[in-house]
């Protein structure tokens, strides 16, 4: 799936059901098994309001404490999104952003300790 | 036949003296109960959840066949007593038959609605008359945050009260989710990073912060830190009651806590938006978000 760009339409894909961990769970396991062979993802938020942390933790925290802020930006576009679940989406993912920074600091310094 | 009497102010603040009611009602042997409303200056969300979850209680333990209220005199009390669905809940009220009210703001639930909280908003906008797409954004997300919290961590058994409330001329947002689960202390205390915390007042003045949750295993707790800091953004303020403690917020910054001489089973959370059209949703002037 090298090249392709997938769309993903959130409203058919959640059919709706945007507040709990366990709903946003799917749409992290979409993502992320297609994770390597996809290289862009663009999630159309038209007609959701979101208006839930778990939601967009489970979601899209997650993938970014995983992958860091380059790569996350990289593959995933979100488009249709109001300005306020946007804002709740930048600030959840900077937090675990945040984390995933000081994880990998922690592991630079193992690793320059154990040279 | 026995009878409670209520203060003129019914609020959160004077939960201690509610609590002493509550048990006064609930050990009473009577079969008969008045709840006497009439002295009521006004009801908050907080007064229709509390009302609501003391019935239930009433008629479900004890000796009570008959429950009967006496309303507002206040007419804006009686009015508020109307609008938030007092009298579907309390008055002539079975509680076999007892389910969602649809068109009132106060709420009982014995399984999760994430509409409700939309609905609940909607409700509350047009009790203002008008109110910026930012505050109903706020109110949103506090319902549905304070909901997951009581039907994913409360093992509430009784189900789950939830109210929302304007003041059209102070331009002022109240909502209100109680359960009668098993607190805040006890869920931390399943994490045990956090099964030594020393009272209710420190389990609540944690719960709020980031990454705190009685889940050991999974990244969790980020709902009522991210309801804190709407709250305070918001320029409002948030009661928690669990236990023996109740403390109070503004948004992250915690204000007072007192002792609740009574211990109250489960959790109440009571938050209030200033609905100013100046208000805009925002969080923080983090660096610049990814999206």
């Amino acid at each position: 799936m090298k090249g392709i760009e997938i769309t993903i339409r959130l409203d058919e894909f959640v059919e709706s059901r945007v507040s709990t961990r366990e709903d946003g769970q799917p749409l992290r396991e979409y993502l992320t098994e297609r994770w390597k062979e996809a290289d862009k993802f663009t999630i159309d938020f038209e007609g959701l309001t979101i208006a839930s942390v778990s939601f967009i933790d489970e979601a899209f925290g997650k993938l970014a404490q995983l992958h860091g802020k380059r790569e996350l930006t990289r593959k995933i576009k979100v488009v249709n999104i109001s300005e306020q679940d946007r804002s709740l989406l930048n600030e959840v993912v900077m937090s675990r952003l945040r984390q995933f920074q000081s994880k990998a600091r922690a592991h630079r310094s193992v690793v320059a300790g154990s040279n | 036949m026995k009878e409670i009497v209520f203060p003129s102010h019914f609020r959160i603040s004077g939960l201690n003296s509610l609590l002493a009611k509550w048990e006064n009602a609930c050990s009473s042997p009577e079969r008969e109960m008045l709840l006497d409303l009439s002295k009521v200056y006004y009801f908050t969300p907080f007064a229709a959840c509390f009302l609501a979850a003391l019935a239930d209680e009433l008629m479900t333990c004890g000796q009570l066949q008959h429950l009967k209220v006496s309303s507002p005199k206040r007419k804006s009390a009686a009015n508020q007593f109307d609008y938030l669905g007092l009298p579907k809940y309390l008055i002539g009220r079975d509680r076999k038959k007892s389910q969602m009210v649809p068109t009132v703001p106060l709420q009982w639930l014995t399984q999760p609605n994430y509409d409700l909280p939309f609905r609940l908003a909607n409700l509350v906008a047009e009790s203002l008359s008008s109110i910026s797409k930012h505050n109903l954004y706020a109110i949103q997300l506090g319902l549905k945050e304070l909901l997951q919290n009581a039907f994913e961590h409360a093992e509430s058994e009784t189900g789950v009260y939830v109210c929302a409330g304007g003041i059209r001329t102070r331009r002022i947002v109240r909502i209100c989710v109680l359960d009668r689960g098993i607190g805040i202390r006890r869920h931390l205390a399943r994490n045990p990073k956090y099964e030594k915390i020393a009272n209710d007042e420190e389990a609540i003045r944690k719960c709020i912060k980031m990454d705190v949750s009685g889940d050991p295993d999974r990244l969790r707790g980020l709902g009522l830190y991210y309801l804190s800091r709407t709250v305070e953004n918001a320029d409002g303020e948030m009661w928690i009651a669990s236990g023996n403690a109740l403390s109070k917020f503004a948004g992250r910054q915690f204000i007072s806590s007192s002792p609740l001489q009574r211990s109250f089973s489960g959790t109440v959370v009571e938050v209030l938006f200033k609905a100013t059209k100046q208000y805009r949703f925002k969080l923080d002037d983090h660096e610049e978000g990814p999206f």
